[in-house]
């Protein structure tokens, strides 16, 4: 799995009420990093890195 | 002649960062890649002013934290910059969690990290100037700013 495909697949994300990992949306869950020193955001599936990315796609659904 | 070009484009960016330039004063970075960029520019200034301030024979502590307090500003700033303040306020809930500090880690924090590493003296500051410069170059390296516009 790599990222650019997740990234403009349509997704609604729900809290998960963690600092660290506040997105989840089943297996899919979002880290926020130490922004701007790193990128924003990684993806993680199964609990694997799969990318960081700075902007949030237009097509995930933030809760 | 380089280094004082290299020292002028430092000055400026230790002007703008200490006393505030707004984002309505300069070309404001509208996402977040760029964001990170033009927090990379910022900080990629500190070495230069380190090497000056060594010249001029100030301690490694207070050279510290003043490449602290420019990295800090910077990150503030940057976050000023964010058009979507949800995703401040994510920030600061992370860093909140992870350093009990919604604008993240402070000098005493860094200093105390250092020293629980083993560093002692000026070892411990010298850590601080250099990290404070420290971009996540692997990552700008391998994924750009824009990680989606260089995937294949």
């Amino acid at each position: 799995m790599t990222l650019e495909p997740c990234l403009n697949t349509p997704l609604s994300w729900a809290r998960t009420g963690q600092g660290e990992f506040p997105y989840a949306a089943g297996n899919w869950l979002i880290r926020i990093n130490d922004f701007p020193a790193e990128p924003m955001y990684t993806l993680l599936v199964d609990n694997r890195e799969i990318g960081d990315f700075d902007d949030w796609p237009p097509c995930w659904i933030k809760p | 002649m380089r280094f004082a070009s290299r020292f002028m484009v430092a000055l400026l960016a230790l002007l703008a960062v200490s006393f505030g330039v707004s984002a309505a004063d300069m070309s404001a970075p509208q996402t977040n890649s760029q964001i990170r960029d033009w927090y990379n520019e910022q900080v990629s200034a500190i070495p230069a002013l380190n090497q000056h301030w060594i010249a001029e024979g100030i301690p490694a502590e207070q050279r510290a934290h003043r490449a602290h307090d420019i990295r800090h500003a910077a990150r503030l700033k940057a976050r000023d910059f964010m058009p979507d303040k949800r995703e401040v306020a994510d920030l600061q809930a992370r860093d909140q969690a992870k350093y009990g500090n919604p604008d993240g880690p402070t000098f005493g924090m860094l200093v105390q990290k250092n020293r629980d590493k083993g560093l002692v003296g000026d070892a411990v500051y010298d850590e601080i100037i250099v990290s404070a410069a420290c971009t996540d170059r692997a990552t700008n390296e391998k994924y750009g700013s824009k990680p989606a516009d260089k995937s294949p």
